[in-house]
């Protein structure tokens, strides 16, 4: 018999996958911030948490790859603050990156964002990807 | 949900998601999941709502009308919040940010996002 795996619900917790992604592309040596669009305005394009909660398993993607020894560096922004969350597209192939082992704990009406900064001469790109926001206290 | 919109003095419009506003409020819309409560609004703009100016934002459900989840970000303000009320939503219920600009005769255009909680019920 197969064995059968269970998701425990827990139900002090509500885990909601929250998206971004850049609705115009990012040019080489830029600082941008993207949620549901992109900005170099990080207060353009963050919202704020409902409710106090965990930021964890970011992931991001690039429409193209950097480039050979250029990076694309995906952060999370907490009240427009860097957090431990973060990963890096680095080189001429890779096109995917993820953190699956830091978090950050958030507080209602904190701004969120994710920032991404691209190396001096990295390609032409757009990000896109995603992390999870963990609620607490309901 | 961060709409990250736009408008004009006097404008009412809605959005969810990225910052395309529409007239009409099935342009766009947020579809619960399942049988769910909606609260804990929150609304905030990039800057400071011009001096006797206000910006409404209301959740809305498409078909059926505004909710009571409701604030406005007044005036020398960017901040806003609706703790208080609930609204109790049904799976495939649709749902959109209705933003009302007031027309004072001040008005600047600022860039407003908003969010809502939703917990399973």
């Amino acid at each position: 018999m197969a064995a059968v795996s269970r998701v425990q619900w827990n139900p002090s917790q509500s885990v909601t996958p929250i998206g971004f992604t850049a609705n115009a592309a990012q040019g080489a040596g830029v600082t941008a911030f993207m949620l549901y669009q992109y900005s170099t305005v990080e207060n353009r394009v963050a919202m704020q948490a409902p409710c106090d909660g965990t930021i964890r398993n970011l992931y991001a993607y690039s429409d193209v790859a950097p480039g050979a020894g250029e990076t694309l560096t995906y952060t999370v922004r907490v009240a427009e603050a860097d957090t431990a969350v973060t990963c890096q597209i680095a080189g001429a192939a890779d096109q995917e990156a993820n953190d699956l082992n830091n978090s950050v704990e958030v507080n209602a009406d904190d701004m969120i964002s994710v920032k991404c900064v691209s190396s001096a001469g990295a390609a032409i790109s757009r990000s896109s990807g995603g992390f999870l926001f963990i609620a607490r206290g309901f | 949900m961060s709409p990250g919109s736009s408008g004009g003095a006097g404008s009412t419009f809605y959005s969810v998601g990225a910052g395309a506003n529409s007239a009409s409020d099935d342009y766009r819309v947020w579809i619960a999941p399942c049988d769910c409560t909606l609260d804990r609004l929150y609304a905030r703009s990039d800057n400071n709502i011009a001096a006797g100016e206000s910006w409404t934002v209301t959740v809305r459900e498409v078909g059926v009308g505004d909710t009571a989840l409701t604030c406005t970000i007044d005036g020398g303000t960017n901040t806003a919040n609706d703790l208080v009320n609930t609204v109790n939503a049904s799976a495939g219920d649709q749902y959109v940010f209705k933003m009302v600009c007031s027309n004072n005769g001040g008005w600047v255009n600022e860039y407003v996002s908003a969010c809502f909680r939703w917990v399973p019920t």
